[in-house]
């Protein structure tokens, strides 16, 4: 069986897995000059045209980054977590790259609160600099994070 | 189709607590069991959104606004563009509902044109009456979200709460033009609130994306 390494290392856009009106959405912030991380924010705050006032009864705001990015590296990086789903999805990769990202999002949209064609786009470019770092590199990288961020609360 | 039978078509969103359902807008029939509304009336999550199963059968019937007992069918969110505010949901019953209309798109009308809309105004207040508003269009507009720029209608009329999500008809030959998402509102709002309410969203410009998008992402 293939390794979740292996997996993630597979030379796939990750963007040509997301519906044509999201990937052009995408890829317009991309040709503006924004990067993956900066595109995924900006996705998941994005809350309809500016300036209008919207007119539903409770008009939420969008789910964080910050909590997205964390349940990635708890599928990604842990061991102890999602791991039913892991041993699933890498007996299964071969489904191609629409199954394996709506996989993924349905995985995760119940513990962050959002429906996973939501959270499908912004994982995608999570996905997509996870391949141009690797794996291992951008899990250290995450748990550097974390670590910086504890010591200076 | 004549207008009063779109009673059927158009569905009040909600969600299901332990208080009862909480209404949170308008959506519309747009494909076989598949309807629009916005993306904001959802919030971008589907935990417990359900449709409003309508009791009327024709606007001319007499909606009782004394019966707060609901029937509903769970949806599911299928599509979802917060750049352009417009969300698709998917129905979770074994029967299938195609809307009697066709989507067409802003473009086929123009400043001057009669247009209707229907929608639940003041259901933020739990009121829960299909309402039908004739008015014009007031300007075609571009307005942008991120740089991402998409095409809308300005309607001559005063919006509220609850009616984001509806569908926006053309008379003349029964197309949905586009879908009500709110009004214009100055940079960041008035800064007041007066009982729930931004001064500032009190007007007559209420903004409607282009149908087209819906049709996109079907």
């Amino acid at each position: 069986m293939i390794t979740l390494e292996e997996f993630i290392r597979q030379d796939i856009n990750w963007l040509n897995a997301l519906p044509e009106y999201q990937r052009k959405s995408i890829q317009q912030l991309l040709d503006q000059g924004k990067t993956y991380e900066e595109a995924a924010v900006i996705w998941l705050s994005a809350n309809g045209p500016s300036n209008t006032h919207p007119f539903g009864t409770q008009n939420t705001k969008s789910i964080f980054f910050e909590k997205l990015l964390e349940e990635v590296e708890s599928f990604f990086c842990r061991d102890d977590k999602y791991i039913e789903e892991k041993k699933q999805l890498l007996t299964q990769f071969k489904a191609g790259d629409v199954y394996v990202l709506t996989f993924i999002s349905t995985a995760i949209s119940p513990i962050v609160g959002a429906s996973a064609p939501l959270i499908a786009p912004a994982i995608a470019l999570i996905l997509m600099t996870i391949l141009r770092m690797g794996l291992n590199a951008w899990c250290s990288l995450r748990r550097e994070i974390k670590q910086n961020s504890t010591q200076q609360s | 189709m004549l207008l009063q039978y779109v009673a059927g078509s158009v569905f009040a969103v909600g969600r299901v607590t332990p208080n009862g359902v909480n209404l949170l807008g308008t959506a519309f029939l747009v494909a076989k069991n598949k309807l629009a509304t916005t993306k904001h009336v959802t919030g971008g999550s589907d935990s417990n959104l359900v449709i409003i199963i309508p009791k009327i059968q024709s606007l001319y019937d007499y909606q009782d606004t004394t019966d707060s007992k609901v029937s509903f069918i769970n949806v599911k969110i299928s599509e979802i563009d917060p750049f352009k505010d417009i969300c698709i949901l998917t129905l979770e019953h074994k029967g299938e509902i195609s809307p009697p209309y066709v989507l067409s798109s802003t473009d086929s009308i123009h400043p001057g044109s009669p247009v209707v809309t229907f929608g639940f105004p003041h259901a933020d207040h739990g009121r829960l009456v299909l309402t039908q508003q004739d008015t014009n269009v007031g300007a075609k507009v571009l307005i942008e979200s991120s740089g991402i720029k998409s095409k809308h209608i300005v309607l001559n009329t005063l919006a509220r709460p609850g009616q984001s999500g509806g569908p926006v008809f053309n008379p003349s030959n029964m197309s949905v033009v586009g879908m009500l998402v709110g009004a214009y509102i100055p940079q960041g709002g008035s800064g007041v609130i007066i009982a729930g309410i931004d001064p500032a969203s009190l007007h007559q410009t209420t903004h409607v994306i282009s149908a087209e998008y819906i049709k996109e992402m079907l």
